[in-house]
This record gives C-alpha cells, structure tokens and sequence, in this order.
C-alpha cells in the first residue's frame, strides 16, 4: 500500500491509542509499524496504548484519591474509562483533565430520579468537593494580596461599609453528603466509611498555601455567595443574605462579627474600607 | 563555550513537589545543584505553593522550562493558546531556555499525553522545520528539541533519528536537549548502536543532557525515570562530554523519588564521569 500521509498516519495512531472505534483511517498495524523478533508491531503500538491508559487513570486517581479509596480500584476505573471515552482530553495541561468528571458522574448515575442524598449521587458529591479542593490549590489565593489581614470584630461592628471581597480560590460547594470524615480518611491512606446524606454548606480556601475544607452555616455560605465577584459592602451584602435566609438584618449583622473575623483569617474572604 | 549563545549550566535536576519543602527549608548554597528544570505545564495558570516555591527557585538557581504538549509534529495548527501561555510562563521565570521533544501528543484537537514518534521523513522534516521556525519566532528564542524515548518506528521512515534531528538543527538553528537514557532505551528497542547515535548528532547544536533511569520489560525498555542511570548510559555521557566540551546536564527522576540529597548524589557521578570515572552497579529491571 502507499504510505499514508502524516495526518492520517497520526489520526489512526492516535485512535489505537485511545482505543476509539468508529470512523477514522482503516490501516493494518504491521502496514504501518516495523516488527522485530523483540516485539511484533502490534506489540509496539500496544506499549502507547497501555501508557495513555496508566497515564491518565494514575492522574485521575491523584486528584480524586477520597473518591478512589471509598469506592475502590474496580469501580473508580470503570469511572475513568467511561469519562475517557465520552470526553477524551483536549488541553495540553493534565490539571485540565479531570474537570468534567463530577458533571460525568452525574449525568451517568444509574438512577437520575433518586431524592438528594441518594447513594446514587455519592461519587457525584465528593467529586465535586475533591475537583474544589485541586482548583483552590492552583487559584490565586489570599497569601500575595494586600487586602488580605486581620479583621477585628470591632471594625465589623463600627463600619458596615467596608468592601468584602472573596479570593479567586474560594469554592462554595453545596452538597448532599457529609464528606468531611471521607476527604480525612483518604488523606491518612484510609479507606473512608460511607458518608451519611446531609445538606451541607462547605467553603474550600486556602491560606498559606494550605487548602481546607470547612461546613458554614447556610446563612454564613449565602453571605460569601454574595461577596463573590467584585465583592460587596458589608451592609449590602448582610441585607442581601438576610433576605435570602428570611432572618432579621440584625442577626445576620450579629452573626458577623464574631465569624467573619474568623473567615478572614481562614482565607475565605479579604476586606478594604 | 557557549552554545547557540547558551551556557554551560552546570549540573541540575528536575524540580518536583515532593521536594518543596527541603527547598525552602535549606539555605540554597547548600542545595548542591546548579540549576532547575521545570516542566513548564505545571505551571500553567499556577497560584499556589509551586509557584510561590518556584519564585523561590528562580531567585537562587537559573531554570529551564521543559515542555511536554507542544506538540511540534502534530499536524494539528500551532495551538496560540498554548504558546501564549508558555510566553508568559517564560516573562515570569526568565528560563535560560525553553525546551520540547521532537514528537506529537495528538491530532485533531484530541491529546494523548503522550510523546509520540513521528515517521522520520524528509515530508515529516520539512513539516516540523516549518513549525520550529513559528515557534521560534514567536518565543523569539531558538527552541531546544530532546530526542524521545521510542517504542515503535514507521515502515515510512527514510532517515535516522540522529540524522533528522541534525538536518533538523542545521536547518532552522534549534538546539538539542540530547537525552542519553533516551537514545539507550530506543537503542534497545529498535536495535541500532546507541555510539553511532551520539557521534552523529552536530555536536556544536547540543546544549543540555538528560540523564535518567529506565525499567527492563524483557523485550523493551520502558522510559520510566523512577531508578538510578543505568551503567549503559554513563559511557554515551562521557562520549557527549567529549564530543561538546561539556554542556549542562540535567538529572530527571519522576516516579519512586528519592530524598534531595540521594538524588543529588546520583547527579554527581556526571561530575566522576566527565573526570574519568565511570559507574558500576546498576542494571536497569522491571
């Protein structure tokens, strides 16, 4: 046969690789490769597939390791060559790969028409708050940025129109799940017990280069919902939260200065009169 | 000397997160390398405690930005995005120079993460001629091309890797990231004499050294960077010290990383090496 060209030669290997079927160039392997007595030429072409598959289950494993570890080498692999298949990857940068796989796991659970809380929606859940966890790490945070210092209550107290602002790096799950145990136990190299169904307000920060994840008041997650973006005065954004949670502004403005000193100095939030 | 206008960097080694920590704990005259190498994509839109350690780095130790995705053989179109973002990386690190393989990781849009082969024809030569050049001029830099580790070669193939890469340097002025463990691995792989490899290459186009280990799979070598350089390779180390004067020469280890102070002990048996001695005890194994 004519050699192929190189666009037809790097589709076809790129298909053996991923192992997608279907349409593309329809060459015969020992056509394509030279074969030796060490290893034929399927062989050869074997040793890529084998490194694309290692390859990106291993960086998916590092990114979701609480989710790996609850539901075990099996299952989280079924979980990856399925994502794989359906969503193959198109960025040059490996952290890009993983960022579809909470949405993945979502759209395929088996029985979309559980209640929240469902078992069914578990992988979906703490996918969402490990992907949280890798973006806060990379994100601009707080250690660099000048508006972020203390907060006394005081200055909560004395001036509702300083601006709060939240870091790039804040991520504001809400989810259906107590995942806090699970994450723990994974970053020990346990084996985490199944998480119990609870609605949970968590806020993923960093401060000094170190990412937590912390359970907030519904009330304390509404305010720094509302901070998001370009940030919001003080007052505008406890009046806004006070209408969403149905409280008086009172308790909302009470509530503040005990915690949000406390937000601020856990990187969730930074603040210029 | 000088090469391409680039110096002699010394000895280095790839700089990985689970070294971060002695990095910024121990004074940086007590490192005992060089220099730093990067993988540039790790640092990509990158906020967090690698930067803020690389920052550190990059006051202290020049840095080299390797690449992995550029992706020069595709016949996909140059990916702006891309080399947007490696200018930028490079405005922020000021790297002695930006390197890549010669290879493609994907077509259509689609990528493997993978470094793979290219067909080596004079088509294929004249198709990543034309994009070395683009990239160079959009960098405004010469582009440093390593040679990888292959597992498969093309019936297409009408030239010698050595023999691409050099018409490849001669004709758009790219440098050469000559990586020995590489050429030991194909070597194995595919049968052809690793010497000839070597003493084929324009030595004046070569301005760095890999060295890395890889693991015996029986009928293959695998590129793997997760052991010692293997006693094969030191001699085609010695072989490029002679033939260049000396060039900067990076140790690579990705996987099973040891602590910093037993990886900077297996770089400084390049500095044995280029006095004379040469290795004994490591055999590459599954």
């Amino acid at each position: 046969m004519a050699d192929p060209d190189l666009a037809t030669l790097q589709q076809w290997m790129l298909n053996a690789c991923t192992r997608r079927t279907g349409a593309g160039p329809a060459l015969r392997v020992a056509e394509v490769v030279r074969g030796s007595d060490r290893l034929k030429a399927a062989e050869r072409l074997e040793i890529y597939a084998h490194g694309y598959r290692a390859r990106l289950h291993e960086c998916l494993r590092a990114e979701y390791p609480a989710l790996h570890a609850l539901v075990g080498d099996q299952v989280f692999g079924l979980f990856v060559e399925g994502y794989l298949a359906a969503h193959p990857p198109r960025s040059p940068s490996l952290f890009d790969l993983g960022a579809g796989f909470a949405d993945f796991l979502h759209e395929t659970r088996p029985d979309p028409d559980e209640p929240p809380g469902s078992p069914d929606a578990l992988p979906t859940a703490l996918a969402r708050l490990e992907r949280a966890r890798a973006e806060s790490r990379r994100a601009p945070g707080v250690e660099t940025d000048p508006d972020h210092r203390p907060l006394d209550p005081l200055t909560v107290m004395a001036f509702p129109d300083l601006t709060v602002r939240t870091p790039a790096g804040l991520r504001l799950p809400h989810l259906d799940f107590a995942l806090l145990d699970a994450l723990a136990a994974a970053d020990r190299g346990d084996r985490p017990a199944v998480p119990a169904p609870a609605d949970t307000h968590y806020a993923v920060a960093r401060t000094g280069y170190r990412v937590r994840v912390h359970v907030l008041a519904p009330w304390q997650h509404a305010f720094l919902s509302l901070c998001a973006g370009g940030g919001s005065s003080l007052r505008a954004a406890a009046t806004a939260t006070a209408r969403t949670c149905a409280w008086d502004v009172s308790r909302v403005r009470a509530g503040l200065v005990t915690w949000l000193p406390l937000a601020v100095d856990a990187g969730m939030a930074t603040w210029a009169w | 000397m000088r090469r391409l206008g680039l110096p002699n960097l010394g000895d280095g080694v790839g700089l990985r997160d689970v070294h971060f920590r002695h990095l910024l704990d121990t004074p940086p005259q007590d490192w005992g390398v060089d220099w730093f190498e990067i993988i540039s994509e790790n640092f990509f839109d990158h906020h967090g405690f690698a930067s803020h350690v690389l920052d550190h780095v990059t006051a202290h130790r020049p840095v080299v930005m390797h690449g992995v995705s550029l992706s020069i053989g595709s016949t996909d179109p140059l990916d702006t995005d891309y080399l947007r973002k490696l200018g930028a990386l490079a405005d922020r690190v000021r790297p002695a120079w930006i390197s890549d393989h010669l290879c493609w990781t994907g077509v259509n849009g689609v990528t493997s993460h993978d470094l793979l082969p290219m067909p080596l024809t004079r088509r294929s030569l004249a198709h990543v001629a034309d994009r070395v050049r683009a990239v160079q001029d959009h960098l405004g830099r010469p582009l440093i091309l390593e040679n990888p580790s292959t597992y498969l070669e093309f019936h297409a193939s009408e030239l010698p890797e050595w023999e691409f890469l050099a018409r490849l340097a001669d004709d758009t002025g790219c440098g050469l990231l000559l990586d020995v463990n590489n050429v030991h691995v194909s070597a194995t792989n595919h049968g052809f004499d690793a010497v000839t490899y070597v003493e084929n290459l324009p030595a004046e186009h070569i301005v760095q050294v890999h060295l890395a280990g890889p693991s015996d799979h029986g009928h293959f070598l695998l590129d793997t960077h997760d052991r010692p350089v293997p006693d094969e390779v030191w001699p085609l180390y010695a072989l490029v010290h002679q033939r260049t004067g000396g060039v900067a020469t990076l140790l690579e280890w990705d996987a099973e990383i040891p602590p910093f102070p037993e990886l900077v002990a297996e770089l400084a048996k390049a500095a044995d090496v280029r006095a004379g001695g040469l290795p004994v005890g490591n055999r590459a194994h599954g």
